[in-house]
């Protein structure tokens, strides 16, 4: 049932009608949250009574974080879909998905970073969260190479699948890695099994960025997918021409 | 607005100005790079006799 539901989307023409109609509710959605989500986050939001103004970095920095997983775990599924029932979308997908988890893995880094320095005192250490995350973004790094490392666009396409599968492997040390391991990093604070441990008036903010986060990257990836089915038509159709 | 990147505040501003970089950078780059495909199927599609063109192809590029 769930195979015949997959399939049902196999065919990139009914797909792109379906993306077609939702990439501008897509779009409003995208702006209308992150128009929400900076008021909450720099204006409505109180300062840390620790941290002060620099707890505003979180804002940024968790829901980039969480996007950096959740785009590598729809990736691994999408190459077990691929690489199982050979569905056309899903490679596609994976292609399109890639450089987009590793945008959100650079920018969490990267504000990982600016926040570090002021809290911690350093910009970088080789702590067992920060090198995880430097870990998924190679990873990110090696799957979009591997998809263009081969003129057999389908060879490139499998090398990847695996790749992300067996890199799947890093994202439960990712997230668990803050309790394995005495870690600079703190601990969880919102998915946590006995419920957030962060005040409302911060996690309004929080939860409004990750849904501008989340609405955002499903409008780049619908986006980077019509790009993509656009191109293999053109190349389908080079080749046909080609071949008289 | 000098505030902005004085002490704590400027890796604050930083913070932003990283994510709007690579966030709006990301979102242009994909328009471009569909603008760009779009053209060269449309290009394609033009040169092609109309006998070997699939069918519906020429609707859906444009959708």
């Amino acid at each position: 049932m769930a195979t015949r539901n997959l399939h049902r989307f196999a065919n990139p023409a009914r797909f792109m009608r379906l993306a077609g109609a939702a990439l501008p509710w897509c779009a409003g959605a995208t702006a209308v949250l992150f128009a929400a989500g900076l008021y909450l986050a720099i204006l409505a939001s109180p300062p840390d009574y620790q941290q002060g103004e620099t707890v505003r970095i979180m804002y940024v920095h968790v829901p980039a974080a969480w996007m950096a997983l959740f785009v590598y775990v729809s990736i691994a599924a999408a190459s077990l879909a691929a690489i199982v029932w050979r569905h056309p979308l899903a490679e596609l997908y994976a292609k399109a998905a890639s450089p987009i988890g590793a945008i959100f893995t650079l920018l969490a880094l990267v504000t990982g970073s600016l926040w570090g320095q002021p809290m911690w005192g350093t910009w970088w250490v080789w702590d067992a969260r920060l090198t995880s995350v430097l870990v998924l973004f190679f990873l990110y790094l090696g799957h979009i190479a591997l998809m263009d490392a081969f003129d057999d666009t389908a060879r490139g396409a499998r090398a990847a699948a695996i790749l992300a599968l067996v890199g799947v492997v890093n994202v439960p040390v990712i997230k668990f890695s803050v309790d394995w391991w005495h870690t600079l990093h703190q601990p969880a604070s919102v998915l946590r099994l006995d419920g957030p441990a962060i005040h409302p008036s911060m996690l309004a903010p929080l939860l409004v960025m990750a849904a501008a986060f989340t609405s955002f990257g499903a409008l780049v990836v619908i986006l980077r997918l019509e790009t993509e089915i656009a191109r293999r038509r053109a190349r389908r159709l080079a080749a046909e021409g080609a071949g008289g | 607005m000098s505030a902005l990147v004085e002490g704590h505040l400027a890796y604050v501003t930083g913070s932003y100005l990283a994510a709007g970089v690579l966030l709006v950078g990301l979102l242009f780059a994909a328009l471009a790079a569909r603008r760009r495909a779009r053209r060269a199927l449309a290009g394609l599609e033009e040169r092609m006799p109309a006998s070997t063109k699939p069918a519906g192809t020429k609707k859906e590029a444009g959708a």
